[in-house]
């Protein structure tokens, strides 16, 4: 479904934030990627969902190109970045309808809000204005509307800050669901066993580079994928 | 004293991205640096030109009706004062409450009033600013009519520094009723609008149609001499050390006393002001399926008009438009009622000149973008292309420049009573001018984004991108000017030439935009 092949972004000349980066997520599976701050991880995630303009490589989405093919990509693609600024003075509906009518979601639209907004228990809210939102309700909002134009991709950039224990747990299975369905999630987290529990596959990336990836099990083996992570930092 | 400093400090380093300049390295840091004192530069000698040309055009007027120009000075603190109370009232919200960094502020062992204190000092330099360029050379001209002695100039300079005071005093506390009354209402920022327009309304008929008499209208001198009655206070201005002594009083202890007010009464009406207002019961019900292109309409015009400073700042060049349309309409028919020369003539081919400085000041595309700020990442994740976005932005602009435009052409040219080509002619003219702003200010908001702030107010008010459309759209006004001046050909041949010149400068501006709006972002979004 994803497919990074060779991806590097330069922001100054000679500071590469992602150096020759390749990866795949195939569908169906739960890719975790991790790494320290600045490590690269955000400007991976950018390049992948189209809000940042790489310099070598390419992306593809289920085989179309990022770089020739952008609204054919992001037509299929949903992305959850870090911090959930969205469009403080529309209503949460607005905003969900807003990003359905992008999406061309139909009269489907309404049972999928109820739906999701009942699962995160948003509904009462969804007439508010966002600007009267908290972080974790916007980090819901954002997730709604993710969701609600049913992407086969869905990249999330650290999904799980400041969700209350009950949304975390309910993204947990909807991450479950959504793959089992069909569909692959990248997703980046420091929350290391949630990881280690959730994901398929994991990707640890230090410096711009990827530095290892595999089945979770396979390369962690009896440790705990925390300790290869601070090994692998450290060494 | 030290926190107020470092509070008032702060300030100033945030203003027109200083410290963001003064912080980066090498070319950018020689270059950010360059373009701040260049824009310093350019405002300061700008203003001062049009204080100093607007003061000989008073002073003229007043030897011809008065005898002399004794009450230049007065007359040009006046209007000083005036633009300090809008320039106060324009940032009593946004900058003195509903601050973003209002919690953090308070957290801090700093008194309430220090906070006051700073965020007031930093209004007042501002207003300061505008008071000195236009005193300095209103007093160069007045001492080319009088003879100043040590005593005079040191008199208006204490005024000068004083005269802001009470003009920012009215400001802040109108500025904070208005904040009050709509902080009760749900929709406050079209409260909030509402508010603002009748204020504007009432303070420019009392200005301008207060006891007005027909001659009035056309000497320039009383019309902007109506400004003593908005400002009385100026009248003070003279020789005598005592009435100096109550100019400074009477500008201070209002303003002190407001300030105490608004200290008092501050964390309340923040408070107020951030209240969350919940809808109850809310029910989903069937929505209705707007195209993409609608949607995204839909969106700009939502934030345009969620956001008051927004409105006043964009729409303030559309208000003077069609009033000024109006107006220099019936000036006309009058002159020609009661002269019997077809003052159409003499006053018609100015009127493109008019139209083209108001409807390229402040275009609401020219902080569009900014505004986008860290929400961008919605649009730009969607299956949309990047001129689906900025098409959306313009048309904001087309409904709020060039559609007004266009209807303050043909108000003029249907009251003056035009013939239908010149009428068209114009309409067309004027629209293509709004529509010109709006792309001007669309591109130089793609090369000058300014997507951290702290405040909706900071890109509306201080982006690049709008201070140059600003000065680009002064440059086009001055080219409007020397075109109608110099070249010798009828009116509408003019206005038609000035047509095809803007329609030819609205399809290149637009075509750099269809063409570079992905690389330019990518290079200076990232």
């Amino acid at each position: 479904m994803l497919q990074i092949k060779n991806l590097t972004k330069k922001y100054a000349k000679d500071f590469k934030a992602v150096d020759d980066l390749s990866l795949t997520v195939a569908a169906g599976e739960i890719y975790g990627f991790i790494g320290h701050n600045g490590a690269g991880k955000s400007t991976t995630i950018k390049s992948v969902v189209g809000a940042l303009d790489f310099d070598e490589g390419d992306i593809l989405i289920d085989g179309k190109s990022v770089k020739t093919e952008p609204i054919e990509c992001k037509s299929i693609t949903a992305f959850v970045p870090d911090n959930p600024d969205i469009y403080d003075h529309l209503t949460g509906m607005q905003y969900i309808n807003f990003i359905c009518d992008l999406f061309g979601v139909g009269k489907e639209r309404n049972e999928l809000v109820k739906k999701y907004a009942d699962e995160f228990e948003l509904t009462q809210n969804l007439g508010d204005v966002i600007s009267s939102y908290s972080h974790g309700m916007k980090q819901k909002l954002v997730l709604i509307s993710a969701l609600i134009h049913s992407p086969k991709l869905l990249v999330l950039d650290e999904p799980f800050v400041g969700l209350d224990p009950l949304a975390s747990h309910k993204l947990k299975e909807i991450m479950k669901e959504f793959c089992a369905a069909g569909g692959a999630i990248f997703f980046s987290s420091h929350v290391l066993e949630v990881v280690e529990k959730l994901c398929d596959r994991v990707g640890i990336i230090k410096q711009g580079k990827l530095v290892k990836e595999g089945n979770v099990q396979e390369i962690i083996g009896d440790k705990s994928l925390e300790s290869l992570f601070l090994e692998i930092q450290n060494g | 004293m030290a926190k107020f400093l470092s509070l008032l400090k702060v300030q100033f380093l945030a203003f027109f991205g200083l410290n963001k300049a003064l912080k980066s390295k090498g070319a950018k840091k020689v270059g950010k640096l360059s373009g701040l004192v260049g824009a310093l530069i350019l405002y300061t000698a700008l203003f001062g030109f049009i204080g100093f040309i607007y003061s000989g055009i008073f002073a003229e007027s007043l030897i011809l009706t008065q005898g002399n120009a004794d009450k230049l000075l007065p007359l040009m603190l006046a209007i000083s004062a005036l633009i300090s109370f809008f320039f106060s009232f324009y940032t009593t919200t946004g900058a003195l409450y509903g601050f973003k960094d209002y919690e953090l502020l308070t957290s801090l062992p700093i008194k309430t009033t220090s906070i006051i204190w700073a965020k007031l000092a930093f209004m007042f330099i501002s207003d300061l600013f505008f008071a000195v360029v236009i005193m300095i050379p209103s007093t160069v001209v007045y001492s080319q009519y009088a003879v100043l002695s040590v005593a005079e100039i040191v008199s208006v300079f204490v005024m000068t520094i004083f005269s802001p005071l009470l003009p920012m005093a009215l400001s802040v506390l109108v500025g904070g009723v208005v904040a009050f009354i709509s902080s009760l209402f749900k929709k406050k920022a079209l409260v909030q609008i509402i508010l603002w327009v009748v204020i504007f309304a009432l303070i420019f008929a009392a200005g301008f149609f207060t006891g007005m008499e027909e001659e009035e209208m056309v000497d320039p001198t009383l019309f902007i001499g109506k400004a003593y009655f908005i400002f009385p206070l100026a009248l003070a201005a003279s020789k005598d050390l005592i009435q100096l002594l109550i100019f400074i009083l009477v500008n201070l202890l209002p303003f002190v006393a407001v300030s105490l007010v608004v200290a008092a009464t501050y964390k309340k009406m923040n408070g107020l002001l951030t209240r969350k207002r919940t809808v109850k019961n809310f029910r989903i019900r069937e929505s209705k399926i707007v195209s993409k292109s609608g949607a995204l309409l839909k969106k700009e015009l939502k934030c345009f008009f969620s956001n008051a400073t927004y409105v006043i700042n964009c729409l303030l060049g559309s208000f003077f438009g069609i009033i000024g349309a109006v107006l220099m309409a019936i000036i006309v028919v009058i002159m020609t009622n009661d002269t019997g020369i077809n003052a159409s003539d003499m006053l018609t081919p100015f009127v493109p000149i008019a139209l083209t400085f108001c409807y390229m000041l402040t275009p609401s595309t020219a902080c569009a973008i900014s505004l986008e700020g860290n929400a961008f990442w919605v649009t730009r994740t969607s299956p949309v292309s990047t001129m689906d976005i900025l098409n959306a932005k313009l048309k904001v602009g087309i409904i709020t420049y060039a559609i007004p435009a266009f209807l303050s052409g043909v108000l003029y040219g249907v009251i003056v009573g035009l013939n239908i080509i010149h009428l068209l002619v114009l309409s067309a003219f004027a629209f293509a001018v709004g529509l010109l702003g709006s792309v001007l200010g669309l591109l130089m908001n793609l090369l000058f984004p300014m997507m951290k702030w702290d405040n909706e107010s900071v890109p509306v008010k201080q982006g690049a991108a709008v201070l140059l459309t600003m000065l680009c759209g002064m440059g086009y006004t001055g080219i409007m000017l020397l075109a109608v001046i110099f070249i010798p050909l009828p009116s509408i041949a003019v206005l038609l030439i000035s047509l095809l010149l803007t329609a030819i400068l609205v399809t290149l501006f637009y075509s750099i935009i269809y063409k570079k709006c992905d690389s330019l972002i990518a290079k200076k979004i990232g």
